[in-house]
């Protein structure tokens, strides 16, 4: 019964802190993972994948927990990738970043903006802006050096600058 | 600099989506006990059956006719149970080193 109450305790503690996690860094990274895939309702299955795994217990997270579960979910959306042949085009079927006026037609054009850049710099960019990470945290998410991440997102935001007036 | 200060300000702005629940998130949380605590119930069930199948051991009883004649009537059951209690504890054990069994086999 002790050891039964114990587990009980144990397991809503993990519970409670992977809930915690959800609820803090969920956005940032499902928006991630719709910078990576092309179908949001992928990106969606390969963050609450991520999710279920720490809660069943097959996975435990190591060092700082934002980049663990950036990196996480980065495998995930590689994985899907691979895993695909051919990706559903339901690219702008979703919103992923809402406008701050509600409109529909503003994000889905800032989606629709982001998409025209190249994928590595537009994940720099969505790790920096919504995900908040500094250029070392993102290099180490994508496993390429600082200065590369800081360049990627120097031209991605170039381009940004360029095409979203 | 200032510039990309801008856009990065504007891109702020945009807040991302928050996701669903995670499917089925409760029926997860609560699988692993749930399992551990039928486990438990099994294994309790599966002993108090066998501790209540367990032989009952008869109560001694003095070798007369009468108390034999009474539990004859009374709990016919038990009465194989008994004579062998007091069988074991009456007669002479016909196996044991020199007993009558070794005599005989020596003829």
């Amino acid at each position: 019964m002790l050891c039964s109450r114990v587990l009980q305790e144990r397991f809503g503690r993990v519970v409670d802190d992977v809930r915690g996690l959800y609820e803090t860094h969920g956005p940032a990274l499902l928006a991630y993972a719709s910078a990576l895939l092309r179908n949001p309702s992928a990106a969606e299955d390969v963050l609450h994948q991520v999710f279920l795994n720490l809660l069943r217990g097959r996975v435990s997270i190591t060092g700082e927990p934002a980049a663990y579960l950036f990196r996480a979910v980065r495998n995930g959306a590689l994985n899907h990738i691979r895993g695909q042949s051919r990706e559903a085009d339901l690219t702008d079927a979703a919103v992923w970043l809402e406008s701050p006026d509600g409109s529909r037609e503003t994000s889905l054009a800032l989606q629709s903006v982001l998409r025209t850049l190249p994928s590595e710099q537009r994940e720099v960019i969505v790790l920096r802006i919504w995900g908040q990470l500094t250029f070392e945290e993102a290099a180490d998410v994508i496993g390429i050096s600082p200065n590369t991440a800081a360049s990627r997102y120097r031209y991605g935001m170039a381009k940004l600058k360029e095409i979203w007036k | 600099m200032n510039q990309r200060d801008d856009i990065e300000a504007r891109l702020r702005e945009f807040r991302p989506r928050r996701p669903a629940m995670i499917p089925d998130e409760r029926l997860q949380l609560l699988r692993g006990p749930i399992w551990i605590a039928v486990a438990a119930a099994i294994a309790a069930s599966m002993l108090i059956v066998a501790w209540l199948r367990r032989p009952s051991t008869p109560e001694p009883v003095a070798p007369t006719l009468g108390t034999l004649t009474a539990i004859a009537l009374e709990r016919p059951d038990d009465l194989d149970a008994v004579l062998t209690t007091i069988s074991r504890t009456s007669l002479p054990d016909v196996t044991r080193p020199g007993g009558a069994l070794q005599s005989l086999s020596k003829l």
